[in-house]
């Protein structure tokens, strides 16, 4: 799984140090003057220079002396309940119905052959679920101020009085709690077809003469090894993401239930990550070809290094062992011993360099955790002199210190991110991350009911669904349209577009028309549409960050500060559609 | 207004109903004289049905896409790049997945996704094991397609290589075999989709399934739906060869992994029969006329004789005809007809080109000797021109294909590789190279130089073998054994005049005097006669090797190096000298030498020894 290091930020770093408070707030002063602006043309052309000055400042005013002040939550709970069982008459259920037949035939499209069900099952129910819940949202959003208008209940509720906040927030709440009843059901259904598609058993096919190891029957499209210690405990090997515990009981062995599959670490990432070049000298790491510059690679047996650097790590999370996780990778540029994998030393020292524990062996697991550990107590060095150590006092003492790593084999190489290493204190209950997965959809969920809402009460139902698409789409698809701005990607804006495909031009071929003129006019024009697109792009939540199924999938904890972010922003729209929606509402004429 | 618009809904509907008639006609099952959409549906195979097995899977992901399934694979294609690019294997493989269920009936996606996942995707691994699993993933991935593509004889084609190439020429090759023979899972998915992986045809001599006869099964599958009359995009004569090969291959790996005994002749005799049988096949050309590979000696022979009722036909008008000719091209190009005029040494390089330019030129076409005929000889000659010409193509033709596929090499190396001497050299070698592991220096060093005792041998009566992969197997031998030994190697060395040649050909192997040395070697290796002449020869006079039953064979030219002194160390074995070998003949075998080598050179018993 990738990770980037802003998802390593806590909640108050990004606040505060990244200055995400700054940010929002400047923004907020922005789009406030913007809002103003817009309003205030609108209101003279509508009004004429000074009376439409007096309406917006009217409006705003009334916004901060009537409206919030005698705001009540009893009219914006009826409304809710108004929307819920508006919703329901719509048959909205039927979406949990289409979600089980989903399920009931989602094994004809699940590889049951792929390396690690897990992930594919788990990406299944979320992805899914996610998609779905989206399109409830946007279409239980968008035609129900539009349909109260044009049949005239609108009045009917305006006249109550119930305010013009007030019924976007009785509808917004309202269509969350519907998405929220289908997103619940939804999530214990997916649950229980994770959890019923992975469970499986295995026999014991055949054991060794010493009886202390063998192999499991085959099933699930897989077997195991297996090896038990003198206590007749034991585990089998890691096949497909997954692990059994095993145990001698009397002559049988018994081989228990999957484990490592479903879980949900919590990593403490190191704050960085440096390399040192083959002659000692600081560099970025090296490059060894791959269009992916994710991963940067040491070089083997030389002074090429990999030095990961931790802060504040709390030395009660580990008594007598450190656990950690390794996920870096190989690349050869010689075949050399194919049996044998690349090779590599790894130690821990403090952040002076002065005390450092011996260099321990490793060989190279890609594409799967290694798990390792180091004891608190290890044999290690001094200023160069042996010496019995305690991580905690003498590597650590205030909880800071580095990982090295280099590669022992010559011409190769040994590639690793940031991410690459962790350490691993424990383990988080993979139902409560499964259900911060489903937090996450549910925040997604809830911009696109708040964004519905905003649309609706100036577009009428169609156009407002159209609206909320295309800033899904926006949301969706963003960094595409940055490609492009940045040029990136090949091919061109979408005029370009519309000229390559019919004449079949490739994308790696510069555009050629024979004039000039044309083409320079063609690429402004682009240039000019994907900008606008690019800026409007940025006014709509990002969906893909916000997309957090890779962290449920990969089996690693949603950071609290993540999904405390996710929080902020998803806050941070409804405040924005609420303002829009209450100015919108307050302007407009309610007949149809 | 109203009326007119009623009127129009009116003649809409009309012409629907009149519509559904013809529609009605067309698209009925197919009766008599109705139902012309099933019938050529039928006809030409191009139901759905036809083209291979239906899965509802596939079907309602087309269905889902509402007339967007070309937006939908082209979104996977681009995803898949991504996922490959960054290393999301299993995404990667998972998005495969529904691409081909998207487009199952397209080939070039098998084919390309299968490539990508055998060969660019598995690399990525470090560990063999996983690289292993990802070229069956490949493998699979093809297995699939042919469910889908009942008639693509290409996917079996495919499986072939993936199954021969890739697994067995691999540089994990030893890792690869051993990890496929031992995947039992791998062998019944083979036999669950219709390949029986286990038949006696596809085990090797541990009688486990040896990746080079399963995917020479593979090939046999496609041959079948080829001969059914299924076209595939490749030529007959490399697509009939692979399946001999693959048995060919099958036999130099067992070799490599130490099976140096009868199993490995056996396979080499089956091999030998297979390309025979491929020989012998009538292969489509891009000429009208099919070719069998072994038939140029006698296409050959009927050229000769039909040019010469030819030239004896137009002789008595060739020198007039050429005499023209040279006359009308001498004036049209000075400087090369006097160049032809000179005599051949005192020709510069330039003069020697024109002049052959020149002979070209002036050489009179069959056409023009015959037009030149009196009126009652010019329909014969006519006729006996094309008949030249003809014979002349066929040959032309036989002669290129049987040079792509290597015919004569494989023939000699298949027939070299049943004899004895041949698997004892490489058993010497193989041994040789074991007690190098343990630091046996001394016993290598004997091991090896009778190994290349045997080399020479064999190199004299199956002289073509040198120029490839054996050869450089041998001068790679020779290698290590001039480390171990630590000295020159002079002219004394047995295998000297093979060193000399074999830098010569890696050098150049076009050059004029490599196959002027190669054709020398030939015609001594027929006067040789047989292996069991051998050892009556004075080649073995001179290593002091006797046979039993050894014959004399009079007016034998001495073969080049017979004479010379052989090494500095005793190559010829201290106790009896070896048989005479006839791998068919039943006779006792060699026997002395610390070889233990067996006296039956019968095949060994097996439950189906084959055709």
């Amino acid at each position: 799984m990738r990770l980037n290091p802003d998802h390593f930020w806590t909640y108050s770093e990004w606040l505060f140090q990244h200055n995400a408070l700054r940010d929002g707030a400047i923004l907020s002063v922005i789009l406030a003057l913007l809002g103003f602006v817009f309003g205030y043309i609108i209101s003279v052309v509508k009004h004429g220079p000074s009376e439409g000055f007096l309406r917006v400042s009217q409006i705003i005013g009334q916004l901060f002396t009537v409206d919030l002040p005698k705001m009540s939550f009893r009219r914006i709970f009826a409304v809710a309940k108004l929307a819920v069982k508006e919703s329901i008459r719509k048959k909205i259920l039927v979406l949990i119905a289409i979600f089980i037949v989903a399920m009931m035939f989602a094994g004809w499209y699940l590889d049951p052959k792929a390396d690690y069900p897990a992930r594919l099952y788990l990406s299944f129910v979320l992805t899914a679920t996610n998609y779905l819940v989206l399109l409830l949202g946007l279409f239980i959003s968008c035609f129900s101020i539009p349909a109260d208008i044009k049949s005239r209940t609108i009045y009917t509720i305006t006249t109550k009085p119930v305010r013009p906040l007030e019924i976007f927030l009785g509808r917004v709440f309202g269509f969350a709690a519907i998405g929220t009843l289908i997103l619940g059901i939804m999530g214990l259904l997916s649950y229980i077809f994770v959890v019923r598609g992975l469970d499986h058993d295995h026999g014991v096919e055949s054991i060794d003469p010493s009886g202390r190891s063998g192999e499991t029957s085959f099933d699930n499209r897989h077997r195991h090894t297996y090896t038990l210690n003198s206590e007749g405990r034991g585990t089998t090997n890691e096949v497909k993401g997954h692990r059994h515990i095993v145990t001698k009981v009397g002559d049988k062995v018994v081989v228990g239930g999957p484990i490592d599959d479903l879980t949900a670490r919590i990593p403490i990432y190191a704050k960085g990550l440096s390399f040192t070049g083959r002659d000692g000298e600081i560099n970025e790491g090296y490059n060894v070809g791959y269009m992916s510059e994710y991963q940067k690679y040491i070089e083997g047996d030389s002074l090429s290094r990999a030095v990961w650097r931790f802060e504040g790590v709390d030395k009660s999370l580990f008594k007598d062992v450190m656990l950690y996780d390794l996920t870096i990778s190989a690349f050869r540029t010689y075949k050399g011993d194919i049996v044998t994998p690349v090779g590599g030393l790894i130690h821990f020292r403090s952040i002076d360099g002065k005390v450092k524990s011996e260099d321990e062996p490793f060989k190279v697991k890609e594409f799967q955790v290694d798990r390792r550990s180091v004891r608190t107590k290890l044999k290690g060095f001094i200023e160069d002199r042996p010496a019995d150590l305690d991580f905690f006092k003498d590597i650590a003492p205030d909880g800071n210190f580095e990982v090295v790593i280099r590669c022992q084999d010559r011409g190769q190489y040994l590639g690793m991110a940031a991410a690459d290493i962790y350490l691993r204190p424990a383990d988080l209950q993979f139902w409560w991350n499964f259900v911060k997965g489903y937090i996450s959809i549910w925040l997604q969920m809830f911009i696109v009911i708040c964004f519905g809402v905003m649309f609706s009460t100036f577009l009428s139902g169609p156009v407002a669904v159209i609206a909320t698409v295309a800033a899904l789409v926006l949301g969706f698809f963003g960094f595409f349209v940055d490609d492009l701005v940045e040029t990136t990607s090949k091919g061109g804006g979408p005029i370009e577009s519309l000229i390559r495909l019919p004449t079949q031009m490739g994308s790696q071929i510069d555009l050629d028309l024979g004039n000039e003129a044309l083409q320079t006019g063609i690429l402004m024009v682009d240039r000019g549409i994907l900008a606008a697109v690019s800026q409007l792009k940025n006014a709509v939540p990002n969906f893909s960050q916000l997309d957090t199924a890779n962290f449920v999938a990969y089996g690693y904890n949603l950071f609290g500060g993540l999904l405390a972010r996710h929080l902020t922003i998803a806050f941070g729209y409804f405040v924005l559609t609420a303002l829009v929606s209450y100015f919108f509402l307050k302007t407009r004429e309610m007949a149809a | 207004m109203n009326n007119r618009s009623l009127s129009r809904k009116i003649i809409y509907i009309l012409a629907m109903v009149a519509l559904l008639f013809p529609l009605f006609y067309l698209g009925k099952p197919p009766t008599k004289g109705s139902g012309k959409i099933a019938e050529l549906r039928s006809r030409y195979s191009i139901g759905q049905a036809d083209l291979g097995k239906l899965d509802p899977a596939s079907e309602s992901m087309k269905l889902a896409t509402l007339g967007l399934r070309g937006i939908a694979a082209t979104i996977l294609w681009l995803q898949a790049d991504h996922y490959k690019e960054e290393k999301f294997f299993d995404r990667f493989s998972a998005t495969l997945n529904q691409i081909a269920l998207l487009q199952p009936h397209m080939i070039s996606v098998w084919q390309h996704q299968a490539h990508n996942l055998s060969y660019n995707v598995s690399p990525e691994f470090d560990d063999y094991r996983q690289r292993y699993e990802w070229v069956k993933k490949g493998i699979d991935y093809l297995v699939k397609g042919t469910k889908f593509n009942a008639r693509k004889p290409i996917l079996q084609y495919d499986l072939g290589q993936y199954l021969g190439a890739k697994m067995g020429k691999a540089d994990e090759k030893l890792q690869y075999r051993e990890l496929f023979r031992n995947d039992d899972e791998f062998h019944k998915y083979f036999v669950e989709q219709g390949l029986n992986a286990k038949s006696d045809d596809a085990l090797g001599p541990d009688r486990k399934p040896d990746n080079w006869l399963v995917g020479k099964q593979w090939f046999e599958q496609a041959y079948q739906l080829v001969s059914a009359g299924v076209p595939i995009k490749k030529s007959p004569h490399l697509l009939f060869s692979y399946g001999p090969l693959w048995q060919m291959y099958h036999g130099e790996a067992i070799e490599d992994e130490g099976v140096l005994d009868e199993r490995a002749k056996f396979v080499w005799e089956k091999a030998s029969r297979e390309w025979k049988d491929f020989g012998n096949r009538e292969l489509a050309t891009t000429g009208y006329v099919p070719v069998t590979l072994r038939s140029l000696d006698t296409a050959r022979k009927n050229v000769e004789e039909v040019r010469n009722k030819f030239f004896e036909r137009t002789a008595s008008v060739r020198e007039k005809v050429m005499a023209s000719k040279r006359e009308r091209f001498a004036e049209a190009n000075p400087l090369k007809a006097k160049a032809f005029d000179k005599p051949i040494d005192d020709r510069t390089n330039e003069e020697r080109m024109w002049a052959s330019e020149f002979q070209l030129a002036i050489e009179p076409t069959y056409q023009e000797l015959a037009s030149e005929l009196p009126r009652t000889e010019q329909i014969e000659a006519l006729e006996l021109a094309s008949q030249l010409r003809s014979a002349e193509e066929y040959a032309r033709s036989t002669g290129s294909l049987r040079e792509q596929v290597n015919y004569t090499y494989w023939e000699t190396r298949a027939l070299a590789e049943q004899q004895q001497m041949m698997v004892d050299a490489r058993r010497l070698i193989f041994e040789a190279n074991k007690l190098i592991d343990v630091a046996d220096i001394k016993g290598a060093v004997e091991k090896y130089e009778d190994a290349f005792v045997r080399w020479d041998k064999v190199f004299r009566y199956y002289p073509v073998i040198m120029t490839e992969d054996v050869g450089g197997d041998v001068l790679k031998a020779i290698n290590r054994y001039k480390k171990l030994i630590d000295e020159d190697i002079d002219e004394r060395f047995v295998l000297y005049e093979f060193m000399q040649f074999r830098r010569a050909y890696d050098a150049d192997y076009l050059d004029f005097n490599i196959e002027k040395t190669l054709a020398d070697w030939n015609a001594d290796a027929l006067k040789l006669g047989s292996p069991e002449d051998f050892f009556s020869t004075p080649l073995a006079k001179a290593y002091g090797i006797k046979g039993e039953d050894s014959k004399a064979s009079p007016g034998v030219t001495p073969s080049p190096g017979a004479n010379k002194v052989i090494t500095p160390r005793d190559l010829i074995p201290a106790v009896e000298a070896p048989m005479p070998e006839n791998p068919k003949s039943g006779e006792a075998s060699v026997k002395g030498t610390e070889l233990q080598l067996e006296k039956s050179n019968l095949p060994p018993t097996l439950e189906n020894p084959g055709q």
